[in-house]
């Protein structure tokens, strides 16, 4: 019995790849059975006691009228102890038992009389938990001791959430944007719902959590338990750990730098820029007072340094090409700007143009206390907060002018003054608390409140205010931009605070055969948003010396040519706010009831229905001039409404069937509707989008541009000159009856025990959107004709011009250069196929491995904040505004994930642990598009190209005055690179479709390797621990192998102009496109070029560890 | 429960099918012949001192063999839109500060941009300079490759009036001032002093200079009208009498351009203008050049279209 004890306890310690259970709580795990005598009949009135052993928490109940016991809010890991008693009988234990996140472990007993002779005592529970009465959709768990042992060199629960068979690439799950995942911490939401990132710390590269305070994380793609809600991605549920009655500690550090990385790419040498990054922190876990409180504690702090400079002024490329940038005309304008000279009065300084140190640097912080109240009442109480922040180089965007050419970051040709950097700080704050109680042995609750709060904002880099300067551009000799001084035009006033309030309720009745739970799952959201784009102005200057004159001459004639180039000014229209922001609140009401019948035999149903309900309260302006226009088929947008409340139901019914009734075939499923979110950043682009707060100044002729002024307000108009709204505006909106994402989800599966001890299952999941979302420009008139020679619809050449009328002028109203609105379509679907073995061994080894295949089409991937880069960044051959079905960009079609972790102990004092991890994935897909706008729409870079057959089929020109190629040598070019390229060769004829082409197969193999030397002190486990992490293992094998293969150039062909002029009057001239060589003149001739960056590059990271106990 | 499982997988299947349809695109209607457009492009070997010169339209021959100060018989009919021009020497170097380099029209912040034409339009390009002009060394400057340059003008042309002929005037000596076509006898202007330029988006016009009166270099400057670009195409043909003149390069009282010369003496040459025919009257060569390269008129009579 003990053997078998063992090996029960063993066998769930090992589930360390298991695939478990359907999550029926997010912070917690349940005990249920029936008690019988040993001639099958039930007892009802035993006593049941389940002792949490390290804790010493306890949870006790008398059986029910049919036998039954619950006890549905356990604490997660073990061992426990399950000991039955009733008068006249034996007593029973079953020892040893340990609970996954979510998992509901049945125990069932049949108890002997006390008179007869203890033979073999049958103790029967759920031995597998795979095969398990409780699994019905898509979920797997990662335990503490995966991310004890596998490998992380980021130390990131993103690379654990990854094992999850349907995970694709950067947090996504099922092929559906991140944006639609729900990932909550002990119950509290902690998903960024803003969306400006996926999770809190995005934008600084930290986590929002370590991974030594994770007790468990459970991932749930198709859970048809109605407590779940909030995505239509996946949900991601992790529970931090708790103290026990022992003290238990951890110290850790871990290193790396660009030394312990490749220096080969296929063979050839490629610096990698240096930097070095520190991982450090603790964890205490134990009682205040035994069996009662217990705390748990942990810090972690995390920094890294990367250079600010890597193409250093006076430099040159690896050919000789020398750089744009020259220690000579940088410290000639450093050295006007620092000084005061006969009509220059103001100085300032820009900083240094020489290398300095750009930190990111993250600290978190996590408390908790578990309260056993009494037998039936459990309170856990948990804080958490997290102090990130990192320095980055100025935007390349040119927000709402042209962008300054080549960009502004450090480059072959820029160098950008250290004033330009910014500090983005992300701060989170959380504090949950979680009560959960049971009432005799028929009624359970569980009560939850939190509060999260974001305060993201910027600063200078380095620290310290942002200065009162405008930014100015300087181009150089070769028309790239050469550098900038002055603030970043994004960072003034840029700042976010979100704060949710959460309050949860969750009440079970246990009847005979039914399990009935309703509940109340409430979030509170408030925002208040600043962006205030280029709010101290923008001036581009042609060179050096055309700034340093127009500065001294104050004025313009008509023979010199120190005008800036460019200016740009968005300034605040509302006359008592400086930087006007978007203040608002929201709130989702919840709630659901749900049933599960176990009264069929071998059968477990799962029935319920889940009502969510957004509400936006806030009253907003609306705008006097758009509220009253028409726009495309006659559409009003009321820019000061925001969308109405309307209810969204989500039924839901799961199964799950013993087969043969001795839990060695498991048929499982179910369908259901599953209601999420949307990043409420796309109803703030309403708010600060209503052409209201903001007017423009963009002025892009020499004599229109203003003489410079440090002053950052010296051309905002004057307040009595303002017009609220201004001449042109764009506003941003959503229609009234706007609906939060739905979709339809069904999967089933199967697992089935085969032999040598493994459980294959095979699993297909099935999800139809019923509400996506979608974004149109209503104020985008149709088009005027079709492109000739091409086919695709024409829009008109103009844009808001007074004399000539829709179609022909593509904007409907003149006065509005883009009205973008947020919109449902019920086109969509993704569907995913499963294959997967495990085998749990019971001498320190798992294994497991899985293959999916996922198709993924959408109308618009949605992985953008703002309306304008939402609308832009959909990839069509016909109308913009109306897209059609295609590939998701985020699709992985063939994934492999495959675990394997083996630990051995000997001569009593040391231990070694390998692992390993290997993902085998298709690369990114992405579109072929052409260079700006062949089809007249005004938007860049959307149009999908048609591959010609033949020459007859495009006409191609020289790129510049350097090609010395005749036409026909461009298309003799151009006709080699489609043949080379499989997927264009294959659509020759044809358009390309959006994210059609797939970028070659991802090899990653992650390793580990930990070496335990231990002591035992004091009868407590001292250990040390070095860990070496070795990431893309391939790579240090051959320098051809792990490589990540990005397109050469997915823009192929660059749209350069009619064969007539498109303008009032629409062409009927066909469009004219270049075909460039590589910057050294050689044909483009291969489709991906290897990435030479981190993630082509096998890294190695060491680390040291000292455990208490 | 056998019909339950059964049905389940087959809905699954059905919804499998239903899955894997492509998705829609529009039809393509592609061209099935080469581009029927074309613009027309007339070369001019305006520079004293340049080489016999082949000239290339995006890489292909357009033309052999043009001395000084000769044009070509007929245009060139290359595909419109954005079109590179090249002259090489027909032997041997370019030479002068291009060395074996060909000329190259270069045009925009980089000096790399190509000319862009127009389906249906006339266009004549002037080697104008000296092969000796030197590169500059401004840091604006730094991508002019220095030497001979191209220069094209558009043709712009009304339609035919009876008893005129279309004339214009262009400047091309790199070191003159502003000069002036005349009557010699008259002292009068034979063309207008100034032409309007409008701005197409507001419908603005203004007035500006004639480019007879302009430093070559000024010629296809913009001028801002309501905060926009417009550029000037100043050497466009003005319709005047047909017949034959006494006409006469002077000085202009217009002071425009730096480092400049005026003329020493008016040159004097007689034209005969036919009706409905086109003229480009240029003025060629350096003040002070000396010999060959020294400065003078010359007239063309533009091949029929």
């Amino acid at each position: 019995m003990l053997k078998r004890l063992l090996t029960l306890s063993i066998l769930f310690l090992a589930l360390l790849a298991g695939k478990e259970v359907v999550a029926q709580g997010i912070t917690t795990a349940s005990i249920s059975g029936v008690v019988t005598d040993t001639k099958g009949e039930v007892l009802p009135g035993a006593t049941v006691v389940a002792v949490h052993t390290p804790s010493g928490t306890q949870y006790a109940q008398i059986t029910r009228a049919d036998g039954r016991y619950n006890f549905p809010t356990a604490r997660v890991g073990g061992p426990y102890t399950i000991t039955v008693t009733f008068v006249g009988y034996k007593e029973q234990k079953q020892e040893g038992v340990q609970l996954s996140l979510g998992q509901s472990f049945t125990a069932n007993f049949k108890l002997s009389d006390e008179s007869t002779q203890l033979s073999e005592v049958v103790v029967s529970g759920a031995k597998d938990p795979i095969l398990n009465s409780d699994r019905t959709g898509a979920a797997t768990n990662i335990r503490r001791e995966q991310f004890e042992r596998l490998p992380s060199i980021t130390r990131s629960f993103q690379d654990f959430s990854a094992l999850t068979p349907q995970a694709g690439t950067n947090f996504t799950f099922g092929g559906r944007s991140n944006q639609y995942n729900n990932f909550s911490i002990d119950g509290s939401t902690s998903n960024n719902v803003f969306g400006l990132s996926a999770l809190p710390g995005g934008q600084s590269n930290a986590q929002p959590i370590s991974v030594d305070a994770i007790q468990e994380i459970n991932v749930s793609v198709a859970p048809y338990d109605v407590r779940q809600g909030a995505f239509t991605g996946a949900g991601i549920n992790a529970v931090t750990r708790s103290g026990t009655n022992e003290f238990q500690g951890s110290a850790y550090w871990f290193y790396r730098n660009e030394s312990f990385a490749g220096k080969k790419i296929e063979g050839v040498k490629q610096p990698l820029v240096e930097f070095r990054n520190r991982n450090m922190g603790f964890r205490l876990g134990g009682p205040i007072v035994k069996n009662k409180l217990f705390f748990f504690v942990n810090v972690e702090l995390e920094k890294r340094i990367d250079p600010a400079v890597t193409f250093p002024a006076d430099g040159q490329s690896a050919s000789g090409t020398p750089y744009q940038q020259t220690s000579a005309e940088l410290n000639r304008l450093r050295d006007f700007l620092i000084n005061t000279e006969t009509g220059k009065d103001w100085t300032f300084d820009p900083g240094t143009f020489a290398n300095f140190d750009a930190p990111s640097q993250s600290s978190k912080y996590l408390a908790k206390l578990d309260w056993n109240i009494n037998q039936s009442h459990k309170l856990t109480l948990r804080y958490n907060q997290l102090n990130s922040y990192r320095d980055v180089p100025p935007s390349n965007s040119g927000g709402f002018g042209s962008s300054p050419p080549g960009g502004r970051q450090n480059s072959n040709n820029a160098l950008p003054f250290s004033s330009s950097w910014y500090r983005i700080n992300n701060n989170m704050l959380s504090v949950i608390a979680e009560l959960n109680s049971s009432f005799g042995n028929k009624y359970s609750n569980t009560l939850t409140a939190g509060y999260t709060r974001f305060r993201d904002f910027r600063e200078q880099a380095g620290g310290g205010a942002v200065p009162k300067f405008p930014t100015v551009d300087i181009l150089g000799p070769n028309g790239q931009t050469l550098t900038t001084f002055g603030p970043d035009p994004f960072t003034p006033n840029n700042l976010l605070n979100q704060d949710v309030f959460q309050l949860n309720d969750n009440f079970s009745i246990y009847l005979k055969n039914n399990t009935v739970t309703v509940g109340t799952a409430n979030e509170f959201f408030h925002f208040n948003n600043v962006f205030t784009q280029q709010i101290q102005g923008v001036y581009q200057f042609n060179s050096v010396s055309d700034f340093i004159e127009n500065v001294r001459n104050q004025s313009r004639t008509s023979t010199n040519n120190n005008y800036a180039s460019q200016y740009l000014l968005q300034y605040s229209a509302l006359k008592d706010q400086p930087a006007p922001r978007a203040e608002w609140s929201a709130l989702q009401l919840g709630f659901y009831a749900q049933d599960e019948y176990t009264g069929i035999k071998n059968l477990k149903l799962t029935g319920g229905i889940r009502v969510d309900i957004p509400i936006f309260p806030t009253k907003l302006d609306g705008n006097p001039v758009s509220d009253t226009m028409t726009f495309s088929k006659g559409e009003q947008i009321l820019v000061g409404k925001l969308p109405k409340s309307t209810p969204l139901f989500s039924p839901r019914l799961g199964f799950n069937w013993d087969v043969k009734g001795d839990k060695t075939t498991q048929l499982r499923g179910g369908t259901g509707i599953f209601t999420g979110r949307i990043p409420f950043v796309w109803v703030s682009n309403q708010i600060s989008n209503n052409g209201l707060f903001f007017g423009t100044i963009n002025a892009t002729s020499n004599a229109a541009t203003p003489v410079f002024s440090p002053n950052p307000n010296a051309n905002n108009p004057s307040p009595e000159t303002i017009k609220s709204p201004p001449a042109t505006f764009s506003i941003n909106s959503t229609v009234r009856n706007f609906k939060f994402p739905q979709v339809w989800r069904s999967n089933i599966a199967i697992d089935q025990q085969l032999p040598w001890g493994l459980v294959g299952t095979l699993e297909f999941i099935y999800t139809k959107d019923l509400n996506a979302v979608y974004i149109r420009d209503a104020n985008l008139a149709d088009p005027v004709g079709t492109l000739a020679g091409d086919g695709r619809p024409l829009f008109g050449g103009v844009a808001g011009d007074a004399t000539v009328i829709a179609p022909k002028d593509r904007r409907i109203n003149d006065r509005i250069v883009q009205a973008l609105v947020l919109d449902n379509t019920n086109k969509g679907y993704q569907w995913s196929i499963t294959a997967q073995l495990q085998k749990n061994f019971s001498n320190g080894i798992y294994a497991s491995a899985a293959y999916t295949y996922t198709d993924s089409r959408d109308l618009n991937s949605q992985s953008g904040s703002t309306a304008g880069g939402l609308f832009s960044g959909n990839q069509v051959v016909g109308n913009p505004n109306s897209p059609v079905l295609s590939y998701s960009s985020n699709l992985t079609p063939h994934r492999v994930i495959a675990s394997a972790s083996y630990r051995v102990e000997y001569l009593s004092r040391l231990a070694t642990t390998i692992s390993a991890i290997y993902e085998g994935r298709s690369g990114a897909n992405f579109s072929y598009v052409y260079g700006n706008s062949p089809n007249s729409d005004g938007v860049n870079s959307n149009d999908l190209i048609y591959i010609p057959r033949n020459q007859n089929e495009i006409i191609l020109t020289t790129t510049d005055a350097n090609d010395k190629r005749t036409p026909t040598q461009i298309w003799e070019q151009l006709d080699a690179y489609i043949s080379q390229d499989k997927y264009l060769n294959s659509r020759r004829g044809q358009y390309a479709q959006r994210n059609g082409a797939i970028a070659p197969w991802v090899h990653r193999l992650n390793l580990r390797l930990l070496q335990d030397v231990f002591q035992n002190i004091g009868g407590k486990r001292n250990s040390l621990q070095i860990s070496v992490e070795l990431i893309n293992a391939l790579n240090l094998i051959n320098s051809d192998l792990g490589l990540v293969k990005n397109p050469a150039r997915s823009s192929i062909l660059n749209f350069v102009g009619y064969e007539t002029t498109h303008n009032a009057t629409p062409t009927t001239g066909r469009p004219i496109y270049t075909f460039a060589t590589n910057s050294n003149g050689t044909p483009l001739s291969k489709s991906y070029l290897s990435g030479t960056d981190i993630n082509s590059r096998w890294q190695l990271q060491i680390g040291l560890r000292y455990t208490f106990n | 429960m056998k019909i339950t499982r059964y049905s389940l997988i087959a809905g699954v299947m059905a919804s499998m099918l239903a899955a894997c349809s492509e998705p829609e695109t529009p039809t393509p209607v592609p061209a099935t012949a080469p581009s029927s457009l074309t613009a027309n492009i007339l070369f001019v070997n305006a520079s004293p001192d340049a080489p016999q010169l082949n000239f290339f339209i995006n890489n292909i021959a357009a033309g052999t063999g043009l001395t000084f100060p000769n044009i070509q018989e007929s245009y060139n009919t290359p595909q419109a839109g954005p079109l590179q021009f090249r002259a090489k020497a027909a032997s041997g170097q370019i030479g002068g500060t291009l060395g074996s380099n060909d000329v190259v029209y270069r045009a925009g912040s980089t000096n790399n941009t190509n000319f862009t034409t127009t389906a249906g339009k006339y266009y004549t390009v002037f080697v104008t300079d000296t092969t000796t002009r030197p590169k500059p060394t401004t840091p604006a400057g730094v991508t002019d490759q220095g030497g001979l340059r191209l220069f094209p003008v558009e043709d712009i042309v009304r339609s035919a009036v009876a008893g005129k002929a279309f004339v214009r005037f262009i400047n091309l000596s790199p070191n003159a001032q502003a000069l002036e076509l005349v009557d010699a006898d008259t002292k009068a202007s034979i063309l207008p002093t100034k032409i309007a330029v409008k701005n197409t988006r507001t419908n603005k016009t203004d007035t500006v200079r004639n480019a007879q009166r302009r430093p070559y270099l000024e010629i296809s400057k913009s001028v801002t009208i309501d905060n926009d670009r417009v550029s000037t195409n100043t050497a466009a043909f003005t319709a005047i009498d047909a017949g034959s003149y006494a006409l006469q390069i002077i000085n202009s009282n217009v002071t425009l351009g730096t480092g400049v010369k005026p003329l020493t003496a008016p040159i004097d040459f007689t034209e005969n203008f036919e009706e409905g025919k086109l003229y480009t009257i240029f003025v060629r060569g350096l003040i002070g050049g000396g010999g060959a390269k020294e400065i003078d008129v010359e007239s063309i009579k533009h091949p029929t279209k």
